[in-house]
């Protein structure tokens, strides 16, 4: 934390304002500024998510409060079921992004070449994130259709299957929840990447070929050390949007079948709105936010060591 | 991969990954091209053209009256996230002062916390207010969720426009206020509209919160309407996919008209600091 009292980063132009502003008037005016900004953060996050931790202390119905409980919820939730929930989040985070980034990376690799038609490919690759959240889910639902869907209408005349499979059979739908989001994940970290492969200085190469670099050891070398904060930035990003994951999951299978594809968010929303136990789904959900504090506390670290 | 076949290689690997990121997208567009009677084809290509889809979709929902929705509350989200963000960019930028880090380490939690527990106190504040079925709460909702990306977008933009120029202007007998509409605005009006447009597709993506907020019928974007139509016993899909086609050509529009921006904009806002 800074403890900083100065207000003007620069002090040109403080001695003929400060005649007519007194001075504490002047280090205020930053918080006005501000102060739109943090009244809708307080309004939407501070106070509901003082109010979700007050709830994970108390028995809560969608009514509101009834009463205190202590850790009553939290020990409520060393059940099979929420290890499951925790679980199921825990792999779509281990398989998604990693997914994401190697495709990406590779996707982004390809894009920065010399290609023909190269703008129009680069301008294709973020159709799947201009598309809202939901109707991916949607999409998919339909891309995936047992009887109807493309998916097993190519995979049946590529020979690859004999007979078409049900996507979102307990057995399938988590597979297919995962590729929804590597699919969803990829555009935008694609470009990310793209972003900063364009900026990798071009002499970096040139240095490197003259000592008889490879393309392998350029990428291995080169490339990656130089966009190495974007992967882990993208990778931090991923990692959050994937632990906190709605409404695509919500739209494709809703959680279902038999829960398997349950993951931290939905868990909570069968927890609040359909079992009507808003204490409880409070406290999963304080937990998956210190899940992701820790996460980002380590993150923030590591990149700390890397750059000193 | 200077050879010609490496050339061809690097082509075919990278056609093949946009293939991939479009697939699903043409699914829809075959289904919503073909007849509900044909569905079971699986067809891999669309051969029957039936348009008529695109007539008869909006008879099952009505979509001329959520597609409008959905404008109003992109176009409000947008609205007051540029309102708000904009001064909070422009002291992030300028001014040091004591709690910016607080600040800034508060708008990044933000991102981490399930939206749908907070949307229960959201609920009982937005009863307690009358603001149930009201455009105006998703607008504040929805703003708030979206406003940390504007936030460190603009403020990366003021960063690259040097502080002299509004301290000149100042100097010169402005007040600061001045100095940010006449000076400092009009430079950041390509930020401004990479920051409108991004929010423009946020805006339009909204799901849980109208979701929630909204159970007037009259008053749900067309996000929430075509997932109603999935809670149906039968659900034509090719009405569903025809509808869904149709409801992601304005997010696409406003891509196609600043392509550069927007995709700097969505992700620009996302990694800085």
């Amino acid at each position: 934390m800074e403890v900083v009292k100065s207000v003007y980063t620069k002090p040109v132009g403080e001695d003929i304002r400060g005649l007519k502003n007194s001075t504490w008037l002047r280090q205020l005016s930053p918080y006005f500024y501000i102060l739109p900004a943090g009244f809708l953060f307080c309004l939407i996050y501070l106070y509901p998510l003082t109010e979700a931790i007050r709830f994970s202390f108390s028995k809560a119905t969608l009514l509101g409060f009834v009463s205190y409980v202590g850790f009553d919820n939290y020990l409520g939730l060393l059940t099979p079921e929420f290890g499951s929930t925790l679980a199921r989040t825990g792999i779509l985070v281990i398989v998604c992004v990693p997914g994401i980034i190697i495709l990406s990376l590779i996707g982004a690799l390809l894009l920065n070449q010399d290609l023909k038609l190269r703008g129009l490919l680069r301008a294709l690759v973020l159709v799947p994130w201009l598309i809202p959240e939901n109707l991916v889910g949607v999409i998919w639902g339909w891309f995936l259709h047992p009887w109807y869907g493309i998916a097993n209408g190519l995979l049946l005349r590529l020979r690859l299957l004999s007979t078409p499979i049900d996507f979102l059979s307990p057995s399938n739908a988590m597979l297919s929840v995962i590729m929804m989001r590597i699919w969803r994940g990829t555009p935008f970290a694609t470009v990310a990447i793209l972003g900063a492969l364009q900026s990798v200085p071009q002499e970096l190469f040139e240095a490197a070929e003259l000592d008889g670099a490879g393309p392998l050891q350029k990428l291995l070398f080169v490339t990656i050390p130089s966009i190495r904060p974007i992967l882990s930035a993208v990778t931090l990003i991923m990692v959050t949007w994937t632990v906190i994951i709605f409404d695509m999951i919500y739209a494709l299978t809703g959680g279902g079948p038999l829960n398997v594809t349950s993951v931290l968010s939905i868990a909570i929303y069968k927890k609040a709105f359909l079992s009507n136990d808003l204490g409880t789904a409070s406290a999963m959900a304080v937990i998956g936010l210190i899940i992701l504090l820790i996460v980002n506390y380590a993150y923030f670290k590591l990149e700390r060591r890397e750059a000193s | 991969m200077k050879t010609r076949v490496g050339r061809i290689l690097i082509h075919i690997g990278a056609i093949a990954f946009v293939i991939y990121l479009l697939l699903p997208v043409y699914s829809a567009v075959i289904a919503a091209l073909t007849p509900e009677s044909k569905l079971g084809a699986q067809l891999m290509i669309p051969v029957y053209f039936h348009w008529k889809n695109f007539v008869d979709m909006w008879k099952v929902i009505p979509l001329g009256r959520q597609l409008t929705n959905s404008f109003i509350y992109s176009i409000g989200v947008s609205c007051i996230i540029l309102a708000v963000a904009t001064p909070a960019a422009y002291a992030l930028s300028r001014f040091k002062f004591s709690g910016r880090q607080v600040f800034l380490f508060g708008v990044m939690v933000t991102q981490m916390i399930p939206l749908i527990i907070l949307l229960v106190p959201v609920f009982v504040m937005a009863a307690k207010l009358n603001a149930i079925n009201t455009y105006a709460a998703v607008f504040v909702t929805a703003a708030a969720t979206g406003l940390p990306f504007p936030i460190l977008l603009l403020k990366g933009y003021f960063d690259t426009i040097s502080s002299s120029l509004d301290e000149a202007a100042m100097v010169d007998g402005c007040t600061r206020l001045q100095a940010i509409i006449r000076i400092l605005l009009p430079l950041a009006v390509p930020g401004l509209v990479s920051a409108f447009m991004t929010t423009f597709i946020l805006g339009w993506a909204q799901f849980i919160i109208p979701l929630i907020l909204i159970t007037d019928t009259s008053k749900m974007p067309v996000t929430v309407g075509i997932y109603r139509l999935l809670g149906e016993t039968t659900i034509q899909w090719n009405l569903v996919m025809a509808a869904t086609l149709l409801s992601v050509v304005p997010p696409m529009l406003v891509y196609l008209v600043a392509q550069r921006r927007v995709a700097a904009g969505l992700v620009m806002g996302a990694i800085k600091e």
